[in-house]
């Protein structure tokens, strides 16, 4: 069951997915130089009115099995203690404990 | 401007022209690539990886004709039990359980009182 840091990073990520084209269309508005500067103006106002949960930097690649925000192993996507777990249970091929 | 820098310059133009460029000698932005970046929204969305309802698990096991052993042997067991006389004391009914089982009454009654006085006239 996932807790509430992923529940929420979720929506995040729905948020986004649902409002990137429009996101995206303001975003080149209010970058392009050729146009008023009045209408890059309101295209970055609208930018600035979109809510906290449909920005893509709010995402935050969590550890996928305890929520955890630091510390999490990209490409296993886990934290480093359910990695150390994980491995050690064998669950991620490949994946040896050194030792030298 | 020396000739040779107009006469490339036109160059670029003519090649913009032929080849359906845009023109844009001084590198003005123009949020191009804002619009040209793939949208990032349904990998972001992939990340976590998806756990399948319950209930969705159960219709497939249904559909597939899955038999999980140690249920269909709990449900034998409790069966057999109750067949014997031996299964789980009936529950108390709750008050609430018992005021709405009343009114439910109390209503049936009142609709019996009256059908049955239309059925006399």
């Amino acid at each position: 069951m996932p807790n509430i840091r992923i529940l929420r990073d979720v929506a995040v990520r729905k948020g986004v997915k649902a409002h990137e084209v429009a996101r995206r269309a303001y975003l080149a508005c209010a970058r392009n130089q050729a146009l008023e500067p009045a209408v890059r103006y309101q295209a970055q106002l609208q930018l600035n009115n979109f809510g906290r949960y449909t920005r893509p930097t709010v995402v935050r690649n969590r550890c996928t099995v305890s929520g955890k925000g630091r510390g999490v192993i990209g490409e296993f996507g886990l934290s480093r203690y359910q990695f150390r777990l994980a491995a050690l249970a064998g669950q991620l091929p490949g994946v040896q404990k050194a030792s030298w | 401007m020396t000739a040779l820098s107009q006469k490339l310059r036109q160059l670029t133009q003519l090649q913009s022209v032929l080849f359906e460029r845009s023109y844009n000698p001084t590198s003005q932005h123009t949020g191009a690539r804002f619009l040209r970046a793939r949208l990032r929204g349904p990998s972001m969305l992939r990340y976590y990886p998806q756990a399948v309802p319950k209930r969705d698990l159960r219709a497939l096991a249904w559909e597939m004709n899955w038999v999980d052993v140690a249920e269909e042997a709990r449900l034998d067991d409790l069966a057999a039990l109750k067949r014997r006389g031996k299964g789980a004391p009936r529950k108390i009914p709750s008050d609430r359980k018992k005021a709405r089982a009343a009114l439910k009454a109390a209503a049936a009654a009142e609709e019996a009182k009256k059908g049955g006085g239309a059925a006399r006239k």
